[in-house]
Formats: structure tokens, sequence, C-alpha cells
């Protein structure tokens, strides 16, 4: 399956280069995708889960996509579509899990200052991947908006929504 | 840069940080699939933990409470509940853990028809042929898992049937009356199953058609209804109607077994 019109823009320029070796590739990747992810759906079991997820359906594709120079942005985007879609999963799963009487499982540690989680986790969802990627990557907001599929002026309003609840929370916070 | 960014921007890397860490030690595996004893896996290979979050290994499927582990025997890494493994000349081996407590040691799935027709009750571990030459099924595991009730009666089978993977796990909560929860078929491309939900995904990740499970009145069995999502329509109800590329003559029935 060849990438379509919108992934090449989202890939950028196709070089003719051997593709980038995967496993050192997903290796890279993973962790980022999965804070990403983890931030979005506010767990990181699942954030890891849509991580793998994502970067598998790259590996099928490896042979078209890896011959770009930003594979990263495309899987990016698949990651953000699972955890944005992935709202509806998780309520049939618990619900599946309370009906079997599993035994629940302790609430979820994330590394760091947990007040950070916790205004993280009061943003909106579209918020929190924009901040992860501009705060955790470093990316500018035009790369942002271009993983979002949004406009750029839609991502810096949000980026700035985000930095002003963030403020406005971990202010309340100290 | 304000304080609020310092904490944000390190809290992230913690984060990332042990992330990286989870995986580099192969406990990645979340609590809710991870094993809770150490799993026995082909001789020479790392354990499954360890195969699932690295490619060029394996590729991991969460079903409810089971994961399915399968490792490629050329090495392939596609994807993720998608994938199928029916190629001449590969085998693939398919590891289960279940939990709370039951654990699934890896077996190989045998080659398309490699086994003979064989109908009768099966130990863990032994190979059952299916109703058709291109269908082999596997008894992955049969034990007790923590139910509701108490200790239930489980029994994962997985069948590879041309171009698909069903996996069936059977919870038997009343003696006598076993329940399955359903059964995941697995495609080439774009359609993730699990239990609860069959998803039908775009290139980009997009849900473009779901279908989701729900217990019937008794709780016998569980039904859906296949919804195209880009226009919304369902289908028959406990059916699936797939029209894609290379499916498009073929109708798979979702019926659950109830024994």
């Amino acid at each position: 399956m060849g990438v379509s019109s919108v992934h090449k823009q989202l890939v950028g320029r196709r070089t003719a280069d051997n593709p980038p070796d995967f496993g050192a590739w997903y290796r890279e990747e993973f962790g980022s995708i999965a804070v990403l992810a983890g931030a979005i759906v506010s767990s990181r079991e699942q954030g890891e889960k849509i991580a793998q997820e994502a970067l598998m359906t790259a590996s099928m594709r490896w042979d078209d996509i890896g011959h770009y120079d930003r594979p990263g942005a495309w899987v990016r985007r698949v990651a953000i579509n699972l955890a944005l879609n992935g709202k509806r999963r998780k309520t049939t799963e618990t619900s599946i899990l309370q009906r079997l009487a599993v035994q629940p499982r302790p609430p979820e540690v994330r590394s760091g200052d947990p007040e950070v989680w916790d205004a993280i986790r009061k943003l909106p969802p579209r918020q929190r991947a924009v901040v992860v990627m501009h705060y955790l990557e470093d990316r500018p907001v035009a790369e942002v908006a271009e993983i979002m599929g949004a406009a750029v002026s839609t991502t810096t309003t949000n980026l700035g929504k985000a930095r002003a609840n963030l403020a406005r929370i971990l202010g309340e916070a100290r | 840069m304000s304080n609020f960014e310092d904490r944000l921007r390190t809290t992230l890397r913690a984060e990332r940080a042990t992330v990286m860490a989870r995986m580099q030690n192969g406990v990645s595996c979340s609590p809710a699939t991870a094993p809770t004893t150490t799993p026995m896996g082909p001789p020479g290979l790392p354990s499954p933990l360890s195969w699932a979050w690295f490619p060029g290994s394996v590729m991991a499927l969460l079903v409810a409470m089971v994961s399915i582990y399968v490792l490629f025997s050329d090495g392939r890494t596609e994807g993720s509940e998608q994938q199928i493994f029916s190629q001449p000349g590969v085998t693939a081996t398919v590891v289960a853990t279940a939990m709370p407590t039951v654990l699934v040691e890896s077996l190989p799935l045998p080659a398309v028809d490699a086994a003979p027709v064989d109908n009768t009750p099966k130990e863990t571990g032994e190979p059952v042929a299916g109703p058709a030459s291109q269908t082999v099924q596997l008894v992955l595991y049969t034990g007790t898992v923590q139910g509701p009730g108490g200790n239930t009666n489980v029994t994962l089978r997985v069948a590879q049937q041309d171009r698909f993977l069903v996996a069936e796990i059977d919870y038997e909560d009343r003696p006598g009356e076993g329940l399955v929860l359903g059964r995941v078929l697995i495609f080439d491309e774009g359609l993730a199953t699990d239990l609860w939900k069959l998803s039908e995904y775009s290139e980009d990740g997009q849900v473009v058609a779901t279908m989701s499970l729900t217990a019937s009145s008794d709780s016998s069995r569980f039904e859906g209804t296949w919804v195209d999502l880009t226009d919304g329509a369902p289908s028959s109800p406990s059916s699936i109607q797939l029209e894609r590329d290379g499916f498009e003559d073929e109708t798979f029935t979702f019926d659950p077994l109830v024994r």
C-alpha cells in the first residue's frame, strides 16, 4: 500500500537511501510516542500499548514510509488518532473487567512531578498532545500542527490555552 | 522559561526515561498482561516479556485478559492485532498469558494443512485440525483463572485459517456451561480486533468501521453489529460483512459459540 498524498506531505521527502533499520528506529521512537499517547489517555500502560500498535502499523509499511525522511511524524499521527479513538475502548474494557470481577489494579505512579500530571490530565486531549510534542520533543508549532493535521493558527491557539491552563493550575497547586 | 514549563519538561522527560527503561528491561508489559510466573519460551529465545516490545521478533495481541504473542520464524515484524502469518514455509510461535493467575507457555503453531482432521477433545498443546484443509487449530491452554464466583475454567484456542487467525477464549463460569467471550479475527491489513470491539482502521489510524460486542441478556454470549462509521449504517446483527480489497466476496459470520 502506498503512502497517500496526505501522508506524503506528512512524512516529508522521499530519499533514495535504504530505509533505516526498523528495530533501531523503533527503540528510538517508542519512548516519546508512548509518553505522547499516555498523556492523551492519562495512562502510561495504555500509552505503551498505543505506541506499540502505532509502531507495528508502521512496520507493516516500512518498505514504503521508511524511505521518507520523517516517518516519525506519520507514526505520531497514527498514535494520536488511536489515542483519541480509544476512550470507548477503555470504557468497555473497564466494564468487562468489572463484570469478570477482576481485582482492581493499583493506580499508576507516573515519573516526575505528580502535580504536573494532574495538571496535564485537566487539559483537553488535543492540548495534551500539543504540549507533549512541544515540550518533550521541542517540536516547533508548525511541525506539531502538521502532525496533528491542524492549521498552525489552531495549534498556536491550543498551545497558548494549554500554557495558560497549566500556569494557572500549577500556580494554584504550589 | 517559566517555572511551570521547567516542571513540565522535566516531568515529561522523566516519564520518557521510565518508559524506555521499562522497554529495555523487558518489563513494558502492562500489569494487565504481565504473567505472574516465568513464561516458557522456545529454547534459545528470550522470554515473551522481552519479545513483546521489540520489533524483529514479535507482535503482541491483547485479548481481553489474555495476551497472545506471535513470533515469526522468518523474523517479520508485522503489526499487532492486524497481521496474518499464513505463508508457505513460515511458522509462528504463539505465546499467551491469561490473567490474573495463569500463564500459557509458548507453543509452535503448526503449519497450514499439517494436521489431520481431529475433533476429539484436546489437552494443552495438542494441535487440532479444523474443518477445512487450510485450517489449523491449536489448544493453547486449558486451566483456571479467577472468575466471578471463584476459579473459572478457561480454554484458549487459536486457529489459523488461510489469511486470518481466530482466537477463542472460553470462560466456564457455571458447571457444564461454557462461555465464549468472543473471538478475534486477524486479517492481513487494517482490521484490528479484540474481544469487545472489532475495528477497521484507515491507513492513518482512524477507525472507519467498528463492531462493539455486548453481552446477551443471559450473559451467555456476546453479540455485535458491524457499523460503517463513514455512513453510520449498521449491518445485520451478529455478522460481519467485509468489503475490503481481497475480501469482497467473503462474509465472516460472528456466531459466538455456546456450549
